[in-house]
Order: structure tokens, then C-alpha cells, then sequence
């Protein structure tokens, strides 16, 4: 189960960096240099996890999946404060100049991580005693990357820019 | 029972998933190649169609040069599952990547479908296709067989 739960891994925190890297390219210049750092983190770290037998680094991983998600759900609640507070009523929403659907997206990507590395953290560095099979191990590569996909794809579709490749679908 | 990922014993097909991801993958991308040109006539061989007559299944849009490219990594995929695990695995990656890249990379260029930079004339099933195919050809490619690779790299030195 430990292969698979580090495929997953894998393949939620690639899903997360690109969405993140999406986001930055038409985010505020504020904005987007940490989402260039976390994005690019994030791909770094998940081609790792699927390349190596270990998870690498758990607990510094851990530690800022959980730091995304909050620092996300944080801002769209200021940000929805401050909205209440000014009595307009935004459509879609942002997170410090970020369009809010994709940045959920991503952030759902990381709390899935965040729950699988705490699954990891708790379990230590003890051996997989049971690796799946070949076909398992298959079907959990396959399920895993059509809903890594589906979330990625759907976030990409809601940035600015991706929006318009949405579009380009009615044609 | 054979196992996976870290610990694939030998290159047999059955015990290897990059073998049989790579010929699956490669069978279905050369059928998708194939049946693309029944879409495609009155389509620029290069650049965006019409949208509504070139879509496999009425989902999926195509030109002939999308369909040459599907040809050609279908032959890749075939000939290195069908070879051995080492060869499987690297095409896998290789695949993996240029996809990872085209599922980014395209989404942002097909942004104005109707423009030339839409040379694949792609729209976004393709991009789900494309980013989901990507995944697991780069998971199993980077994950599983890596007796093989270690095999490839002792016989190699």
C-alpha cells in the first residue's frame, strides 16, 4: 500500500505545482513569485516521490501542504470579509489576486497530499510488507492520475487564460 | 505473484507494468491514429478545423497532423512494450514528459482556437487525454520496473 499511497503522492503534488504555475502566470507580481516557488516545489518534489522508493522529506512536505491549504482557505475568507465588509459582491472571487476556483483546486490536490503524508509521517520508515500486484498496482496508477486530471484540467480551465480554451471547446 | 513497482521481478510482460502500460497505451493511440482519419477530410492537414465534423466520437478533435503524431508515439509505445522492460520504461518517461508538456503547454496555446498556434487543433478533451495519459506513463515510467533500469545500467557499464 506504501507504493501506491507514494504514486498518489506523486501524482497530487505535480497536479498542484502546475495548476500553481498556471495561476502565477497571470497573477499579481505579489503573488506570483511565491506561486512560482511553490509550484515549482511541488513538481520537483512530486516527479521525486514517484521516481524514488521513499517519500522524500514527509514531515518538511507535510508541513507546507498543510501550509497551502490554510494560507488559501485564509485568504478567501478575508478576502470574502472584506467584500461583506465594502457591500459588493464578487463573482468569482480571488485569493490575493488569484482567480479562487483554481487555487481551490490546487489547494484540494494538497489536502489530499497533506492526508496521505500524515498517513505516511505516522507509519515512520517501516518496509512495504505488502506491495500490490501488478494489475493493483495499475489500477491504482490509472484511478489516481484521472482525478489528479479532472481536478487539474477543470482548474486550468477556470484561470484567466484558460477560461478562453474552454471556449475554444463550442466551436 | 508477481509484484510491482520497486521490487518487479524480471521483464516478463505480465510482471511488468511499464511493458503493458506502453503496449496498451501504444495499441490504443495507434487505433485513435487510425480512426482519426475518418474526421479529418476537408481539415487542414496542420491547424485548427471547424470544431463540430473533426472529433472522434464527437469528443475528441483532431487534424492529420494530430493523427500522424498519434501514429507515431503508438509505434513507440508497441515496439518498445512488446521489446522489454528497460526499453518500455524509458519510453514511458519520455512520452510522459513531452505529453506532461503538450497538456500545459497546448491548453495555453489552443487558448484562441481558431488561431495558428492551435496547430494540433486541439480542444479540451484532449487536454484532459493528453495531462491524464501524461500521469501515468510518466508514474509508471519514473515508479515501477526499476530492476530493469538498474539491469540496463549494469549491463551498460
Amino acid at each position: 500500500m506504501a507504493t501506491l499511497i507514494r504514486t498518489w503522492l506523486g501524482l497530487g503534488a505535480l497536479g498542484a505545482g502546475l495548476v500553481h504555475l498556471a495561476v502565477a502566470a497571470g497573477a499579481p507580481p505579489a503573488t506570483l513569485v511565491p506561486l512560482v516557488v511553490l509550484g515549482v516545489a511541488e513538481v520537483g518534489w512530486g516527479v521525486a516521490a514517484l521516481a524514488r522508493l521513499e517519500v522524500p522529506v514527509p514531515r518538511v512536505a507535510l508541513a507546507v501542504a498543510v501550509v497551502a491549504v490554510v494560507g488559501v482557505v485564509a485568504a478567501l475568507v478575508l478576502n470574502a470579509g472584506a467584500m461583506a465588509h465594502m457591500g459588493s459582491v464578487s463573482a468569482g472571487g480571488t485569493v490575493a489576486g488569484a482567480p479562487a476556483v483554481p487555487m481551490l483546486g490546487a489547494a484540494l490536490l494538497d489536502l489530499g497530499c497533506a492526508a496521505a503524508l500524515a498517513v505516511v509521517v505516522r507509519r515512520g520508515r517501516r518496509p512495504d510488507t505488502r506491495p500490490p500486484g501488478v494489475w493493483s498496482y495499475l489500477g491504482g496508477v490509472v484511478t489516481g492520475a484521472a482525478v489528479v486530471a479532472g481536478i487539474t484540467v477543470a482548474s486550468l480551465g477556470a484561470t484567466p487564460v484558460g477560461a478562453l480554451a474552454m471556449q475554444g471547446m463550442g466551436h | 505473484m508477481s509484484t510491482t513497482a520497486g521490487t518487479a521481478r524480471g521483464t516478463r510482460f505480465g510482471a511488468s507494468p511499464n511493458r503493458i502500460v506502453a503496449t496498451v497505451f501504444g495499441v490504443v493511440y495507434l487505433l485513435v491514429g487510425l480512426i482519426g482519419f475518418f474526421w479529418t477530410s476537408g481539415v487542414p492537414f496542420a491547424g485548427p478545423g471547424n470544431g463540430s465534423s473533426n472529433l472522434i466520437l464527437g469528443i475528441f478533435e483532431v487534424n492529420p497532423l494530430h493523427n500522424v503524431a498519434h501514429l507515431l508515439i503508438g509505434i513507440a509505445l508497441v515496439i518498445a512494450g512488446t521489446a522489454n522492460a528497460a526499453a518500455a520504461k524509458s519510453t514511458n518517461t519520455t512520452i510522459g514528459a513531452v505529453y506532461l508538456l503538450l497538456g500545459i503547454v497546448g491548453f495555453f496555446l489552443a487558448a484562441n482556437h481558431d488561431s495558428g498556434l492551435n496547430f494540433l487543433s486541439l480542444n479540451t478533451p484532449d487536454h484532459f487525454l493528453h495531462l491524464a495519459s501524461a500521469v501515468v506513463l510518466l508514474a509508471v515510467g519514473l515508479g515501477a520496473d526499476r530492476r530493469a533500469d538498474t539491469t540496463r545500467t549494469a549491463a551498460a557499464a
